[in-house]
C-alpha cells in the first residue's frame, strides 16, 4: 500500500471515531481528492470490517474507542504483525498465552482472535481492553500502576502470576546492544522474572532496532530463551544471539 | 426460576445488549439450547418487556441495566456528572479511594486531576486508563475479565482487594427498591466483589443518577449490601416515596 493511502485511510477512521456517519463527497473534500478515490479507501476498510459504505456516507462499524490505542505508535506496524504472524504460529487451540505490554504484541491481537479457546494473560491496559472488545477470554494481572504507564507490576502482580501456568510467553525487550540478554525497565524486571518461571515456552519478539539501543534492566540471559522473532537481521546481530535454539526472521 | 435458566435469560440480556439484534438461530448456537427451550425464554423475556422479536431475530426492546459501558455513559451524562463530582469531593488528600466501574464515575473522572497524594484502587479499565492520563498512582485490582463491561472479577481480584485498606469507596448500583433491602448488581460474580470491597473500606458512598432510583430489581437480582452499610448515598432529587426507600442510608444527599 502507498504511504499516502495508507495514513489517509488512518485518517478516515480517526474521523469516523468522532463522527461516525460522515459524507463521502465530504472526506473528497477533506483530503482534496475525488469521491472515486475515497469510495475505493472505504471499499478496502470494509473488508476489515472497521466501515460501511451507505448511500453515499461512510458509517463506522466499530464502536468508538474508549482508549484511542490505535492511534498510537504507529511505527513499523507491518513490520510488528508479521512478527506476531510468526509468533502465532506457536500458539495452539487452548493455551494459555502471556502478552506483554507494548506496540508489538499490541499489533499481534486480531490474528489471536482466530484461535480457539485460548487466553490471554495480561498486565497492559491496552492489550486486556482491545482483546475484551474482540471478545477474547482475557486475565488482567493487577498490581500497581503509575509514571503515566498503562502496564501493571510489583508485589501483588509478581504473585498473581505464580498462579498460573504459562504455555506461550510472548514478551517485548528494551535495547540490548552488546549485552548478553534481553532488557526492560526498571519496575518491569521482576514481574517478567516470575513470568519466565511460569511459562514452557518463552518467546521474545522485538523490532530490530533493539541491537542498537543502550540496554536496561536484563531480565533473562539469551540462553533462557527458546524463539526469537524480528525483521531481517544482519550477520552481527545473528551472531550475538545464536544461542537461542530458533531465530526467525520475519518478512515484509 | 431455576437457577440455570435464569442464568441463561440473563446470557441473553447481555448478548442483546452487545449486539442490539441478533438472529434466533444464532443466539441458539451461542447458547448452545435447542430452539424449544430458547423459545420458552424469549417468550418470557419478550413479555417483560425486555426484548421484541421480529422476522427471526431478537431485538433489544427496554433499556436493561448492564449495557457496553461506552454507550452508557451518554444517557443522562449531565445527572452523572453531577453526582459523580458531588462525591469526589469526598476525597482528601492522602487518600486511597475505591472507583467502582459503570459511566457514572467516567462522567466526571478528569476531576480527580485536582487531588493530591491520593491512590486509586479500582478493577474497572476505563478508570484506570483515566487516571493514567491524569498520572495518578494506582492499584488495579487484576482478575477475570467481563468483556462487556471492561472490569475485573474473581478471586485474584477479592485477593488484591483483600490486602488493602480502602479509605472511602465510591461504588454503584444496578438498580434497587423497596423489596430488594439494599443496592443491587445484575452480575452474581460483582456481588461477590463488592463485599470485598465494602468489607476493606473505612468509608461507603453510593452514587447513583435518578434513572436507577426505584428501577425494577428483577432485572438486577443480588443485593450486595443493605441500605444501611452505606455511610452516604449520593443521587440526584427524589420524590418522597423513592427517598422513604433508601432512608436507612446514613446520610442522603440530593443534588
Amino acid at each position: 500500500m502507498s504511504k499516502k493511502k495508507d495514513e489517509r485511510q488512518f485518517k478516515i477512521r480517526q474521523l469516523l471515531q468522532e463522527h461516525p456517519k460522515i459524507k463521502i463527497s465530504d472526506l473528497a473534500d477533506y483530503f482534496q481528492t475525488s469521491s472515486e478515490t475515497i469510495r475505493k479507501d472505504i471499499i478496502e476498510l470494509e473488508n476489515s470490517k472497521i466501515i460501511k459504505k451507505e448511500h453515499g456516507y461512510a458509517l463506522l462499524l466499530e464502536e468508538p474507542d474508549e482508549m484511542p490505542i490505535s492511534l498510537r505508535n504507529q511505527e513499523y506496524i507491518e513490520e510488528k504483525k508479521q512478527i506476531m504472524k510468526k509468533a502465532c504460529t506457536f500458539i495452539k487451540e487452548g493455551m494459555v498465552v502471556y502478552l506483554d505490554a507494548g506496540s508489538t504484541c499490541l499489533a499481534g491481537i486480531p490474528f489471536l482472535q482466530s484461535i480457539h479457546n485460548i487466553t490471554i494473560v495480561t498486565n497492559s491496559i491496552f492489550v486486556a481492553y482491545k482483546c475484551a472488545k474482540l471478545n477474547m477470554h482475557v486475565i488482567l494481572i493487577g498490581g500497581n500502576i503509575s509514571n503515566n504507564a498503562y502496564r501493571s507490576y510489583g508485589n501483588f502482580a509478581s504473585e498473581t502470576i505464580d498462579y498460573i501456568h504459562i504455555d506461550v510467553a510472548i514478551l517485548g525487550t528494551k535495547g540490548f546492544k552488546d549485552n548478553n540478554g534481553f532488557t526492560t525497565y526498571e519496575n518491569e524486571y521482576e514481574l517478567k522474572r516470575h513470568i519466565l518461571q511460569q511459562s514452557e515456552k518463552i518467546i521474545v519478539v522485538t523490532d530490530k532496532n533493539k541491537f542498537n539501543a543502550q540496554p536496561e534492566y536484563t531480565y533473562c540471559k539469551f540462553k533462557e530463551v527458546d524463539v526469537f522473532i524480528s525483521n531481517t537481521l544482519t550477520k552481527e546481530n545473528k551472531s550475538q544471539i545464536q544461542v537461542i535454539p530458533e531465530i526467525i526472521e520475519a518478512e515484509v | 426460576m431455576s437457577k440455570k435458566k435464569e442464568e441463561r435469560q440473563l446470557q441473553i440480556r447481555q448478548i442483546l445488549e452487545g449486539k442490539e439484534k441478533i438472529k434466533v438461530a444464532e443466539l441458539a448456537k451461542l447458547l448452545s439450547v435447542t430452539p424449544e427451550t430458547l423459545r420458552k425464554d424469549l417468550d418470557e423475556l419478550q413479555e417483560r418487556k425486555i426484548l421484541i422479536r421480529e422476522h427471526g431475530y431478537a431485538k433489544i426492546q427496554s433499556s436493561s441495566v448492564e449495557t457496553f459501558v461506552e454507550l452508557k455513559a451518554q444517557k443522562n451524562k449531565e445527572m452523572k456528572k453531577i453526582v459523580a463530582l458531588e462525591a469526589f469531593s469526598r476525597i482528601e488528600n492522602g487518600m486511597i479511594v475505591y472507583l467502582d466501574s459503570g459511566s457514572t464515575i467516567l462522567t466526571a473522572i478528569s476531576a480527580l486531576r485536582n487531588k493530591s497524594d491520593i491512590t486509586i484502587v479500582t478493577n474497572s479499565i476505563l478508570v484506570a486508563y483515566e487516571c493514567a492520563n491524569m498520572n495518578l498512582n494506582i492499584i488495579m485490582a487484576g482478575g477475570l475479565l467481563f468483556n462487556i463491561g471492561k472490569r475485573t472479577y474473581g478471586h485474584f481480584a477479592t485477593e488484591i482487594i483483600d490486602h488493602l485498606s480502602i479509605d472511602l469507596a465510591i461504588m454503584g448500583t444496578d438498580a434497587f427498591t423497596e423489596k430488594s433491602h439494599g443496592f443491587t448488581t445484575i452480575s452474581a460474580d460483582e456481588l461477590g466483589f463488592k463485599r470485598h470491597v465494602m468489607n476493606q473500606s473505612a468509608k461507603k458512598i453510593m452514587i447513583s443518577d435518578a434513572s436507577k432510583v426505584n428501577n425494577k430489581a428483577d432485572i438486577a437480582p443480588y443485593a450486595f449490601c443493605k441500605f444501611n452499610e452505606f455511610d452516604e448515598f449520593i443521587t440526584n432529587h427524589l420524590t418522597a416515596e423513592q427517598y422513604d426507600v433508601v432512608k436507612t442510608v446514613k446520610k442522603v444527599t440530593q443534588v
